[in-house]
């Protein structure tokens, strides 16, 4: 059986700044272990085979990092997992990208997701699904499935970028067994990274430990003039955060995160969790978030329509899918469209289409924009009081995709309710292990307050640290 | 029955770069898709980010057309597809536009203004192998893709053409004095005009270039309009192109309806606080508008209302002349005559706008000072001055090189006439004086109906009593 | 007029053809289905009272950011993606 292993980061960046390294040869061996677990799980869609090590002496030098396929890599194709951007080479690097490539980290490939991050199962990428390490049968999660599944799988030294919208990182994080961290919206810079729904999209990590997520945002993290949502606050090293003691660190519990439609066995891990936690100093209590039922639906609209209005622009005339020009404008991108989108795509589309007519807009669109500022007043509340909330990270455990495929989509959607209030009032999570339940990971979602990724990483960090039964 | 007229006119801001990108808005000797990024070819994982500047130009707009500005103001996506548009949505503003509720004075009629708002203007397509309805394919040069428009909404408030021109010219000239807008970049100013008559519905005629086309379209589709009422066929909402050669609308699409277009917040761009300060900022770096300006040659020059409005109101540049004219002639009376009654005709009959002419303020005080010294006569200033505008040489030289041509100075004209007309000559010298009038008829005609007729006389007078006077020749 | 109280197949075909998406009739007889059963489950939103609630376009607070008005040029070849092109024109399909 696949076990959980711990980080292999800290020592490789200790190995390397204190002795002479063939860079060379760490990439090409890093290279032929990738297409092994190409071999076995797929979670590539592509491996680079050109990865080189820039920005000697940086704070990542050496260190292999995969990014998920809707992050723009200069020179490396990038297709947010659809096949309408098949054979699209950017000709740029996303922000988040080139921070890390200009500190040593190397692109050692793109990792696969569902198209667009239109999913929680990584099912629906136009080149191929990526399986479980923990069973083949299974799903990794998504949206950022191959990110989580190179990091639960791989023997070398290596720290995943991947992007949430309602939960991406989170799912695929609980259901590998990984560690994810979702920063408040903001805090990482989106340029460059392909929209799927922009008030939401967050660039986030998948790693094997806090340390490596903490690590990695402090390289991401700051203010881009390239992008004119991301926060001026400035960037710190997280790192410091990583603890062992959580004296005076409030949690709160929230009811509507544990009801019936949680598997058990994950709200008992969680649970045991809190009382371990306990004992390292903190102070747990019981909270209501009763907006929590309205978050799916409403998290559904917001990112239909965002979602809808961002796919417009593929249309087979400036990059990726072409077609033979025939017939007139509207004949010939309803043809290329719907060659290039797969069937999650359209399926937004039309959803997202029909939300923003005029006569719904204000019934759906508009109406779930309001919902959102009473979710977000809600998670600010708590905040007042509370340090972090920690909750189930998935309702349940990795399924089979046989199960997945028998799934309706409102089923599949519904997954997301742990998920989608944090993602879209912009407050940070990050999803820790919390062991197997039969041989499957489970996981713990800690939430915090915007800008408060510390909270996350103290306690976090000591999570790490906690035995389970 | 009524005619209904409203205008969409959208003013290509003058900024230095476009309105989402740093790329630049001057195309001038670039070849196409020169002026391009990843953010204005709405590449995947491209932002937008404003220009202040384009804010800067629309709350000026906004406040010359005495609109209430928007104190919180964001960006939206109107939703459509169409190869000029990068992302096939185009970054606009839909509930609350920078300016609302303003109106602008023309003549004695009040043209409410319904918005002002700012968006990106689209690429431009070159239909190949035909025109809009019949081309096999077209290009695409995103050089303008991006460039910042203010979009000015009127109401419905014109009755007919001859307003909306008067509109169109008061607010070119409001634009140019604001300095936003670039009047001699072509299709910096693009109209689009709603027509109904009453009981009909509305058909919106888009993307016309130039006032002339805009009177040429509006009564081309009234006329259009009407026939269609008296053939009891009904007039259906729709969109149409003008064709400027033909002179002619043609149906171009069934227009998306409203609904259609799926107003979403553009949530790349942050909201748009515009409080009191920056408001201050904007309005105490105003320069002098239309009217004040009318106001201020009444008082400064002596001119007559009419007189201001037409130099101030037709163009900022040729009030700039105007002044320029007065500062090196003095006399502004006369500048005011000679520019309205006959530069200005000279022009329009040309169709150029005194800043793209050849017109100088030297050349033309030239013209008007060879009139006060008799070196031409105001007659033939008239016709001179359609020679000038058409070649924008100095009137001395034009003048000069005619002379070449045959004519001959003064006072060999009067010797050569008075030599083949002795009779005359004689008479004249015998005391009769209605000979006179003969004489300088014939001069007149060897200078080629140049000279002043007080000279002549005085030339002759002077031969008469000069030292050959009398001897044969 | 459609009238888009009804989910059937003629909304389908409208938001398809605004969407620029070709549906087939499975497909559309599908999404339809699904759409209705997503919409079902999505009317819970109108327990929530909103009356003077102000949406939230973005979840954190985030205003008056903008450039200044420098023109830069970007060196890069727009071309290079596109298979359509023509004289340094991007080409595209006609209008009508």
């Amino acid at each position: 059986m696949f076990g959980l292993i711990k980080s292999l980061v800290k020592d490789h960046l200790y190995t390397l700044k204190s002795t002479k390294f063939d860079t060379e040869g760490f990439i090409e061996d890093v290279l032929a272990k990738s297409r092994r677990l190409q071999e076995q799980y797929s979670p590539f869609i592509a491996i680079n085979d050109s990865a080189n090590a820039e920005g000697a002496g940086g704070m990542l030098y050496g260190l292999p990092v995969s990014v998920k396929d809707n992050i723009c890599t200069r020179g490396l194709q990038t297709t947010a997992g659809s096949r309408i951007l098949e054979g699209y080479v950017p000709p740029f690097d996303a922000t988040a990208v080139a921070k890390v490539r200009q500190v040593g980290g190397i692109v050692i490939g793109k990792t696969a997701m569902d198209e667009f991050g239109f999913g929680t199962f990584a099912t629906t990428c136009a080149y191929g699904v990526p399986k479980n390490p923990f069973d083949k049968d299974r799903s990794c999660g998504g949206s950022s499935g191959g990110a989580a599944c190179v990091t639960a799988a791989a023997d070398f030294p290596h720290i995943a970028l991947a992007q949430s919208t309602g939960g991406s990182i989170t799912a695929p994080a609980a259901f590998t067994g990984t560690v994810g961290l979702t920063p408040t919206y903001g805090r990482v810079s989106r340029y460059g990274l392909i929209d799927f729904s922009n008030s939401m999209d967050k660039i986030g990590v998948i790693s094997r430990c806090v340390y490596d997520s903490a690590l990695m945002l402090s390289v991401m993290s700051g203010y881009d003039p390239l992008d004119s949502t991301s926060s001026a606050m400035p960037s710190q090293d997280y790192t410091k955060y990583m603890t062992d003691s959580l004296v005076g660190v409030r949690i709160a519990v929230p009811r509507e995160y544990f009801s019936d439609v949680v598997d058990r066995r994950i709200s008992e891990r969680v649970m045991d969790a809190l009382a371990q936690l306990e004992d390292c100093g903190a102070t747990y209590e019981s909270v209501s978030l009763a907006t929590t039922k309205y978050a799916i639906a409403a998290y559904y609209l917001i990112a239909v329509s965002e979602a809808s209005t961002n796919l417009a622009k593929y249309c087979g005339l400036r990059y990726g899918l072409h077609d033979s020009i025939d017939g007139n404008f509207d004949a010939y991108f309803s043809k290329v469209r719907s060659e290039g989108f797969g069937e999650e795509a359209k399926r937004r589309i039309i959803l997202g289409t029909f939300a923003r007519l005029a006569g719904f807009r204000d019934a759906y669109y508009l109406k779930a924009l309001k919902v959102r500022t009473k979710i977000i007043e809600e998670f600010k509340e708590v905040f007042r009081k509370f340090d972090v909330i920690a909750t189930p990270s998935m309702p349940i455990l990795p399924p089979r995709f046989s199960e997945i495929e028998r799934m309706a989509p409102i089923e599949k959607y519904n997954v997301d309710l742990l998920t989608t209030a944090p993602n879209m009032a912009g407050v940070p999570t990050l999803s820790v292990p919390t062991g197997t339940v039969g041989g499957l990971p489970s996981g713990m979602q800690l939430i915090a307050d915007h800008f408060r990724e510390d909270a996350l990483v103290k306690v976090g960090s000591v999570c790490e640290g906690l035995k389970w039964k | 029955m009524e005619v209904m007229i409203g205008l969409e006119v959208h003013c290509q801001l003058d900024t230095k770069s476009k309105l989402f990108c740093s790329d630049s808005t001057d195309h001038h000797g670039k070849p196409p898709n020169a002026d391009t990024c990843p953010i204005c070819l709405g590449f995947p994982g491209s932002k937008p980010k404003v220009n202040k500047k384009a804010i800067d130009y629309a709350i000026m707009i906004g406040m010359a057309l005495n609109c209430k500005i928007a104190e919180r103001m964001w960006f939206s996506r109107k939703t459509y597809f169409y190869p000029d548009l990068p992302k096939n949505f185009q970054i606009t503003q839909y509930e609350v536009p920078v300016a609302s509720d303003g109106y602008l004075n023309v003549g004695s009629s009040r043209i409410r203004i319904r918005r002002v708002h700012i968006e990106e203007d689209p690429a431009r397509l070159v239909h190949m192998g035909g025109d809009i309805t019949s081309a096999e394919y077209v290009l695409i040069d995103y050089n303008r893709s991006g460039t910042p428009l203010a979009e000015i909404v009127t109401e419905p408030d014109f009755k007919n053409t001859k307003d909306v021109r008067a509109f169109l010219q008061k607010l070119a000239s409001m634009l140019e004095h604001l300095g936003v807008y670039d009047s001699s970049e072509e299709g910096s100013l693009r109209i689009d005009a709603n027509v109904s008559i009453e009981g009909g519905e509305r058909v919106e005629v888009k993307n016309i270039s130039g006032f002339e086309n805009v009177e040429k379209a509006l009564n081309y589709e009234i006329v259009r309009q009407n026939g269609m009422r008296r053939m009891e066929v009904e007039v259906e909402r729709e969109t149409r192109h003008f064709d400027a050669e033909s002179r002619t609308t043609k149906s171009l699409r069934k227009k998306e309806t409203e609904d259609e277009y799926g107003y979403i917040f553009e949530p790349d761009l942050p909201e748009i606080h515009i409080n009191g300060n920056w408001m201050e900022n904007v309005r105490s770096a105003m320069p002098e508008l239309p009217d004040q300006r009318v106001a201020r040659f009444v008082r400064e020059y002596g001119l007559t209302d009419y007189s201001a409005g037409v130099i101030v109101y037709t163009d900022k540049r040729l009030a700039d002349f105007f002044e320029g004219c007065c500062r090196i002639y003095g006399r502004p009376a006369e500048v005011a005559n000679w520019t309205i009654n006959y530069l200005l005709k000279s022009l329009n009959w040309r169709s150029e706008r005194i800043g793209a002419s050849k017109v100088r303020e030297e050349t033309f005080v030239e013209l008007l000072q060879m009139i006060d010294s008799g070196e031409i006569t105001e007659r033939y200033a008239k016709e001179l001055i359609k020679e000038y505008v058409d070649s924008g040489e100095s009137p001395r030289k034009i003048v000069g090189m005619e002379g070449d041509g045959g004519a001959a100075p003064l006072e060999e004209a009067v010797a050569k006439v008075a030599a083949e007309n002795r009779a005359a000559v004689e008479e004249l010298r015998a005391g009769k004086g209605e000979v006179m009038g003969f004489l300088i008829g014939r001069v007149l005609a060897e200078t080629g109906k140049r000279g002043d007729p007080k000279a002549i006389r005085e030339a002759i007078m002077n031969y008469l009593n000069g030292p050959e006077a009398g001897m044969p020749r | 007029m459609v009238d888009y109280t009804r989910i059937d197949g003629a909304l389908m075909d409208r938001l398809a053809k605004i969407a620029k998406l070709n549906l087939t009739e499975e497909e559309s007889v599908s999404y339809a289905q699904q759409l209705k059963d997503i919409l079902e489950v999505f009317k819970v939103l109108d327990e929530v009272d909103t009356k003077d609630v102000r949406p939230s376009f973005q979840p954190t607070k985030i205003e008056n950011i903008w450039r200044e008005d420098l023109a830069e040029a970007h060196e890069w070849s727009p071309l290079e993606s596109t298979r359509h092109s023509e004289n340094l024109y991007f080409k595209g399909p006609k209008i009508v």
